[in-house]
């Protein structure tokens, strides 16, 4: 049954692909869907592109491990919406309605008349991009194999055929229309799988008195983790969310801006469904582990899986993993395109070319990108899991002040987003590694991407002002743009 | 109002290193540490406000009901918290979760969607660009770009 569901599945996708590559004609539908979305649909697109197979796997676990304290990761959801759209919304809006911006490093370039702004912000899109796709890929691979019994390289590949299929033909086209199945499909899952939590203990009071009476410190406000700690994904997964290529792209593709007033409502609406499963699940494991009715689990990523084999049916748990699927394919399918935007469209711009055949070279790199991608995810072993720990955090550090303030404040200047960039790339890829190869260590509580955002927010304002001469030196339909 | 917002962006973040810098230090209270990076992140997103909400008058209109919300909701939840760390024993518990987690849990993760929301879409109007607007900017587009 589980397997048939999971067919059923991955045929929609198909055929939706197939569908979307007979409407993609240029290389506006391939990369910003032709500006024709509602905000329906751009809100469950923004949703599933944002909520990759972390929520559904890592997520409980994390839970599981730290309670409270892991809630702070998806705790933003609440005003990341409305702050993101007042931030961005109006004007990644306007320079694409204007200026034909199709991606961030665009609207980086036309801001701080900068393509050297351009190119770089490109290159820590595309550094992010395959590490974030490759550890997407394994994950699609570690399920297919799961439920399937095919070796995981073999898995690997399947997965990435199907989404490579839809991504290269229909671009993010499919890849939207893919998104609202499966950001529906994700939301069903999660309610379902909510309510099963809530009933093998009594509902959230029964759980959470189990919980209390054999661990009190797990259901603190701040559960086993450190207040920093907690504190620190709050911040990161809030200011961070600012600058997410994959998402605050698709601010280009709305048909009508006057629909973008019920956007944060319906995306915060959409994500806070959908995150039940993240709570839900990993409160219903702890109480049933301090109950007796299950092992203490071997790791925390088995919380969903050890969860849906004891308590879900076989429809559920077919349901719940075409979800996961979901979940992990929409986020692939969104990076593939930005990362094949950065390649065919940014990179060239930056260094004053402009290619040919947009739409046949962004279906070529967008099979490079999914080729190499699945290399790295079959072939690095632990490389994978150090490219997906930096993947949020190196969007975040390199872009938001460069993004998000500068779309907001005209005292921002070229060389303050150059520094800004290059602080975040620097910090984030140095630091990461110096930890992950154990070269040092970290006290608890600090966050490398935490760190590294505020370290590079401040040298924009710093850089901006100390080279405040330049900040006069934008286009008049920029400046004035800024006023509004 | 976009000056106010850009120097509580540079004050936050300069708070945050502080804080990070101070786990190199053990001298240094947690509790103190842990105030400070609750209001600094905060500030953080009052800050996005007083920059994207900004209407074309200079006036924060509707994106003073989100600071509000932010300073007085989010931010006094986080604080008051960060303030009284320690286990959920005894605790009454709270739409089914320990007072002080439920007050996180449908404090600072539910009720601001709906408020914040609330004064996005009703502030709108007022801040949103015109088609008069987009005219305008097209015709000022460079020439290289037209």
């Amino acid at each position: 049954m589980t397997l048939v569901i999971m067919a059923l599945y991955l045929g929609v996708c198909l055929a939706i692909g197939v569908w979307a590559a007979r409407q993609t004609r240029t290389a506006a539908d391939f990369f910003v869907a032709g500006k024709r979305l509602g905000v329906w649909t751009l809100a469950l697109a923004s949703m599933a592109s944002t909520l990759s197979g972390f929520i559904f796997i890592g997520g409980p676990g994390l839970v599981y491990t730290l309670g409270m304290g892991a809630v702070y990761l998806v705790l933003p959801t609440a005003v990341t919406g409305a702050i993101g759209a007042w931030v961005l919304g109006k004007r990644m809006r306007l320079l694409g309605e204007v200026r034909g911006a199709m991606t961030v490093p665009d609207a980086i370039r036309i801001r701080y008349r900068s393509p050297e702004a351009q190119g770089v912000s490109a290159v820590a899109i595309l550094v992010a991009t395959v590490g974030y796709t490759a550890t997407n890929l394994l994950a699609l691979g570690v399920v297919l194999s799961s439920l399937s019994g095919w070796p995981l390289g073999v898995s690997i590949w399947i997965g990435t055929a199907v989404v490579f299929a839809y991504s290269v033909s229909g671009g993010i086209l499919a890849g939207i229309y893919t998104d609202l199945f499966q950001g529906t499909l994700m939301a069903a899952a999660s309610m379902a799988v909510f309510v099963t939590a809530l009933g093998t203990g009594g509902g959230l009071a029964g759980l959470s008195q189990t919980i209390v009476a054999h661990d009190p410190g797990f259901l603190s406000p701040w559960g086993a983790g450190t207040v920093t700690g907690a504190l620190s994904f709050y911040f990161v997964f809030s200011v961070g969310t600012l600058a997410q290529p994959h998402v605050v792209h698709k601010f280009y593709m709305l048909r009508d801006p006057t629909r973008l007033r019920w956007y944060p409502l319906l995306m915060g609406a959409a994500m806070t469904v959908t995150l039940l499963l993240y709570i839900g699940v990993g409160l219903a494991v702890k109480a049933a582990v301090i109950r007796g009715d299950l092992a203490p689990l071997a790791t925390p990523d088995a919380a969903t899986p050890t969860f849906l084999r004891t308590y879900a049916g076989a429809a559920l748990a077919g349901i719940v993993f075409a979800g996961v699927a979901a979940a992990i394919m929409s986020t692939v399918n969104a990076f593939l395109n930005v990362g094949a935007a950065a390649l065919t469209h940014d990179l060239p711009r930056a260094v004053g070319r402009t290619l040919t055949d947009p739409l046949g070279r962004g279906r070529v790199a967008t099979a490079i990108i999914a080729v190499l991608a699945a290399l790295v995810a079959q072939w690095s072993g632990q490389l994978v899991a150090f490219l997906g720990i930096f993947g949020f955090g190196l969007f975040a550090s390199t872009l938001v002040p460069a993004l998000a303030i500068g779309l907001n404040w005209p005292g921002g200047t070229r060389a303050g987003a150059l520094a800004s960039i290059v602080t975040g790339l620097v910090l984030t890829l140095t630091v990461e590694s110096l930890v992950f190869f154990k070269v040092i260590a970290l006290p608890r509580g600090v966050s490398v991407a935490g760190a590294a955002l505020a370290a590079s927010t401040v040298v924009y304002v710093v850089v901006s002002a100390l080279t405040a001469a330049q900040a006069a030196d934008v286009d008049d339909d920029v400046r004035a743009m800024l006023e509004l | 109002m976009r000056r106010a917002g850009v120097g509580l962006l540079a004050l936050s973040s300069l708070a945050l290193l502080v804080g990070y810098a101070s786990a190199w230090w053990p001298s240094v209270a947690p509790r103190g540490v842990a105030l400070l990076f609750a209001a600094a992140t905060v500030l953080q997103l009052v800050a996005f406000v007083l920059l994207g909400a900004r209407r074309r008058d200079g006036r924060l209109g509707a994106g003073w009901m989100a600071v509000v919300v932010l300073v007085a909701l989010v931010g006094g939840i986080l604080i008051t918290t960060a303030a009284q760390p320690g286990s959920a024993e005894g605790e009454a518990l709270l739409l089914g979760l320990p007072r002080r987690a439920a007050f996180v849990l449908y404090g600072v993760g539910i009720a601001p969607l709906l408020l914040l929301a609330g004064a996005f879409a009703r502030g709108f109007a007022a801040w949103s660009a015109t088609d008069a607007d987009v005219a305008r900017l097209r015709a000022l587009r460079p020439p290289s770009d037209a």
